[in-house]
């Protein structure tokens, strides 16, 4: 029976339905898998090619993907938008610049991007927001993300106010405000690059309880690499370079722990440290502007920490 | 307009078939979609076709096939009704796409890769065993959920690792009968993977006999016993993970671990210690984080332990 998928704009052939055109008819053979069109007045029959077996790919994979979103429902988006609306579980995004803000309330999506050259440009608009009711454990990796300047420290790289977010693998090219903001508990950045941006490049929200942020590099962004404003969270093995601000900072959270990072050439402190019984251990800080590490925190535990000069 | 092109029908792969004497119209198969399109070349427009049925497209866009239909893909380019005919045809990878299967898996592949499609691709172990059953060297398995049910009387794991060098990457486990990850051999690398619950320990590494080298680092634990055990054998590491709510031990070594490392943990509200050395020797306890614990927050009977700068009492 014929139908049409509006969401596709394509008409729908069951196995025995032919479309005509003119003197040609155009149908699906089951039985050979491929599309045939019949030239009525002689039977010629031309077979259009499709992809043969063996391999994982249709050929053309690569091209064919550029500029598109590839849902779990085995459709083809031109926008990043369009297949998460249409996605229950999955978004593979192909190579190429979507200028779009994205806002991912699918629970346990998983966005994939092709690495750095599946960018997603917000704008003045935050690039990838995660909202929506009862929402969690969305994962987002593999591509980048930017938001222009002129957005007014607004638009963020990544916003998440969902609980078990996972950003892994994710280049923040530019921010008009925060790169990866987390904002929701038992949120993780993991291995991610804050190129530039114009506030923190990591900035655990004041809903981030119990976030993770290991090995990850931030650099160039205008006011602090790492900001932590709840509890419980691991600032972990992060590279943290020529921030305007403070490499690490701690305004509003306790119990926390910061090791293991390094951290240069801060145009504030480097590691700034409020709030009661946090842990700051073996991290190697040089070149602040003003402290290295700046201990303003009660009960604050300081171990092991190499400060002065780079060599 | 009259006739297919003249001379042979045949056309390439990439190549549209041409209607009509001069071209008028084109077929062509978009390899993503698997649609046909039919273009209208005097004046531009497209229209698109596409089959009800997927049968008969054998293994054509295998990857998209395993999405679309929902069935595991191994390397053969093949896709299969369960994970574990994939894992039997597979030589080196595989993927699993979204979705719940239920089954007990069993690898026996040496150095396989299980990709799996994200959160939502659920390994659903049920009440006959575990979820995922790794007997091979050098597994990996990165991106999925598993889950057992049960209420510890079968002891059925999410993951039961029983051969060395596995790595699990991002795999959460939703609930588990037994333990969440189950490690029974050495050099295996547990690195940002989440347990939401289990009736036993969340990761429980070491127990059956010695093994060593195995690396736990940046995990969420929570609603375990305890979050993450050790039993026997040496050189493990246990670092930067959050393990809270857990009603035994947060952290914990057996008597036979030695030259363990135990470090930058936050570990709160376990119902017995947050850590617990047992009676091995050598093990270094720093920088951690621990409150809450309904015991003492650090419980050190080793020898020699190297406790350092750890941060104990109420949270703030």
């Amino acid at each position: 029976m014929v139908g049409y998928d509006d969401t596709n704009d394509a008409l729908t052939l069951g196995d025995d339905d032919d479309l005509v055109i003119g003197d040609y008819r155009v149908g699906y053979n089951s039985t050979s898998g491929d599309w045939e069109a019949v030239y009525e007045p002689t039977g010629d029959v031309a077979s259009v090619p499709t992809n043969q077996g063996g391999s994982l790919f249709p050929t053309d994979f690569a091209d064919a993907l550029a500029g598109k979103a590839l849902a779990d429902d085995g459709n083809l988006y031109s926008t990043v938008q369009g297949a998460e609306n249409a996605a229950t579980d999955w978004v593979f995004v192909g190579p190429g610049t979507f200028a779009e803000a994205v806002t991912v309330d699918t629970s346990g999506l998983k966005l994939w991007g092709c690495g750095y050259e599946t960018l997603i440009d917000g704008g003045t608009t935050t690039a990838i927001t995660v909202s929506g009711t009862g929402v969690s454990d969305v994962t987002i990796k593999n591509l980048s993300v930017q938001t222009t300047a002129a957005g007014g420290n607004v638009a963020m790289g990544i916003d998440t106010a969902r609980p078990n977010t996972t950003v892994e693998n994710v280049t923040v090219r530019d921010s008009d405000h925060q790169g990866i903001n987390l904002d929701a508990a038992d949120c993780a950045a993991y291995n991610c690059t804050v190129e530039s941006g114009d506030a923190s490049g990591i900035h655990i929200n004041t809903g981030g309880l119990r976030c993770i942020a290991i090995g990850n590099r931030i650099t160039g962004t205008g006011t602090n690499g790492v900001k932590i404003k709840n509890d419980d969270s691991i600032v972990a093995d992060n590279v943290i370079l020529n921030v305007g601000g403070h490499g690490i900072v701690i305004p509003s959270a306790n119990d926390c722990l910061v090791g293991g990072n390094r951290i240069h050439n801060s145009g504030n402190d480097g590691i700034a440290i409020s709030n009661t019984q946090n842990s700051i251990f073996n991290n190697r800080v040089s070149g602040s502007t003003n402290l290295d590490i700046d201990d303003n925190g009660t009960s604050t535990m300081l171990d092991g920490n190499s400060t002065g000069a780079a060599n | 307009m009259a006739g297919i092109n003249a001379g042979t029908p045949e056309v390439a792969v990439g190549e549209p078939v041409k209607l009509g004497t001069n071209g008028e119209y084109e077929l062509e198969h978009d390899p993503i979609s698997d649609k046909l399109v039919v273009r209208d070349t005097v004046n531009g427009t497209e229209a698109y076709i596409r089959p009800e049925t997927t049968q008969g497209l054998g293994q054509k866009g295998a990857f998209l096939r395993s999405l679309i239909d929902g069935e595991p893909l191994a390397d053969d380019g093949r896709t299969y009704a369960t994970i574990q005919e994939a894992e039997q045809a597979a030589n080196g990878w595989m993927f699993i796409p979204p979705g719940t299967f239920a089954e007990n898996v069993v690898v026996t592949t040496d150095s396989l890769t299980i990709a799996g499609g994200g959160y939502g691709t659920v390994i659903d172990g049920g009440t006959t065993g575990h979820a995922l059953n790794i007997q091979a060297d050098d597994v990996t398995v990165r991106e999925l959920s598993v889950q057992t049910a049960g209420g510890n009387a079968n002891a059925y794991h999410g993951v039961y690792a029983q051969n060395p060098d596995a790595t699990l990457n991002t795999v959460t486990v939703r609930d588990a009968d037994g333990s969440a990850l189950f490690l029974q051999n050495g050099g295996i690398t547990v690195v940002n993977c989440r347990v939401e619950m289990c009736d036993d320990d969340g990761i429980r590494a070491a127990t059956e006999d010695y093994y060593s080298r195995n690396t736990i680092v940046g995990c969420h634990i929570a609603g375990t016993a305890t979050g993450i055990w050790h039993g026997k054998g040496d050189d493990a590491i246990v670092a930067n993970n959050v393990v809270t709510g857990c009603t035994n031990f947060g952290i914990g070594f057996g008597g036979a671990s030695n030259d363990c490392v135990c470090g930058g943990n936050r570990i709160h509200n376990s119902g017995d210690h947050g850590i617990h050395v047992g009676s091995g020797a050598d093990n270094l306890v720093f920088n951690n984080r621990i409150s809450g614990s309904t015991n003492a927050d650090l419980d050190d009977g080793g020898t020699n332990t190297l406790t350092d700068a750890n941060v104990t009492g109420a949270a703030n």
